[in-house]
């Protein structure tokens, strides 16, 4: 059964047909949050409130388009949206007199998985390069597919994509002059 | 002057591979086990899913009048905090033991939110902010 049908099935109330598309894509979303958010809690938790964003504003979805790029758009989103809220909350307190500026908010306890997942390639780039980069490599997206999951044109996404590369050239490269 | 073909070479010389990028990347498989997204979604979508699907549909209006007064809110507090923090003395004296704080959910509207906690120098602050999901 293809994730349009499911989708139809779910806007006659069926959940079990939801239950469907939220096991098919668990995985991808995963996949994608972590590496837009490089924190795997933050990740799940982007995740859980994505499937039900997604599952709200099924009424609005397009059945001629394809539900995985929709469903990566809202997610993408959301993800860019929380590490957003948390660059103005970090502004607010900022403003703070006999505050730290550069404090940082409370790290998140981290499970032993997260600790083996390797952000440091990641981290240079901005979050919609690393968007651009894991839709490319691991998803086999072009420019376009990327273009419709960041909503930009073509030419931004490619943008996004070769600095991402440009980046991770530079940064292998130092890592390589560096030595072991 | 270069060739095409060399200045092609040249220019790929700058830029990351497909293997490369997806040595650093992270993968789905090297995730591991995932999460069961279900459980937490069936209580979600159970207890408002479909009242949720009526008010976003007919009611932008409310949605609009909602997201501004959290705004105003928000600028309300940015505003005022700073000027009812200087009014306090200095941060208490490094060392001293902190109390423990612990939030498991925040909710607003009976929907749940977005929260940061923020933990200062001094021992006896913690910060709390809260947005709503929109």
């Amino acid at each position: 059964m293809t994730d349009n049908d499911l989708v139809r099935e779910c806007l006659v109330g069926k959940m079990g047909s939801y239950r469907e598309l939220v096991d098919r894509y668990s995985g991808h979303a995963m996949a994608i949050a972590v590496n837009i958010l490089a924190n795997r809690e933050d990740a799940e938790d982007a995740c859980q409130e994505a499937f039900l964003k997604a599952y709200r504003s099924l009424s609005r979805f397009d059945a001629n388009r394809s539900y995985k790029n929709w469903f990566y758009a809202l997610l993408s989103n959301h993800c860019l949206d929380l590490l957003r809220k948390r660059k103005r909350f970090k502004g607010f307190l900022g403003r703070f007199r006999y505050e730290d500026p550069a404090a940082v908010v409370a790290p998140r306890t981290s499970s032993a998985s997260f600790e083996e997942l390797d952000f440091r390639y990641l981290r240079p780039l901005t979050p919609k390069e690393r968007t651009a980069l894991f839709l490319w490599s691991q998803e086999g997206y072009s420019s376009a597919e990327i273009a419709a999951v960041l909503g930009c044109s073509r030419n931004t996404a490619g943008v996004h994509l070769h600095r991402a590369r440009v980046k991770l050239r530079t940064l292998l490269k130092e890592e390589k002059n560096a030595g072991p | 002057m270069p060739d095409h073909k060399s200045r092609v070479e040249e220019y790929g010389d700058d830029l990351a591979t497909l293997d490369e990028a997806r040595r650093v990347t992270i993968s789905k498989d090297r995730l591991g086990d995932v999460k069961n997204f279900w459980p937490g979604f069936a209580v979600a979508a159970g207890a408002k899913g479909s009242k949720k699907r009526v008010l976003i549909g007919a009611r932008p209006a409310l949605q609009w009048a909602l997201g501004a007064a959290g705004l105003l809110v928000v600028i309300g507090v940015s505003v005022l905090a700073p000027k009812l923090f200087r009014r306090g003395g200095p941060p208490a004296a490094p060392g001293k033991a902190a109390v423990a704080f612990r939030i498991d959910s925040v909710k607003i509207d009976e929907e749940p939110a977005q929260a940061f906690v923020f933990q200062t120098h001094d021992p006896d602050s913690t910060f709390v902010w809260v947005e709503k999901q929109l």
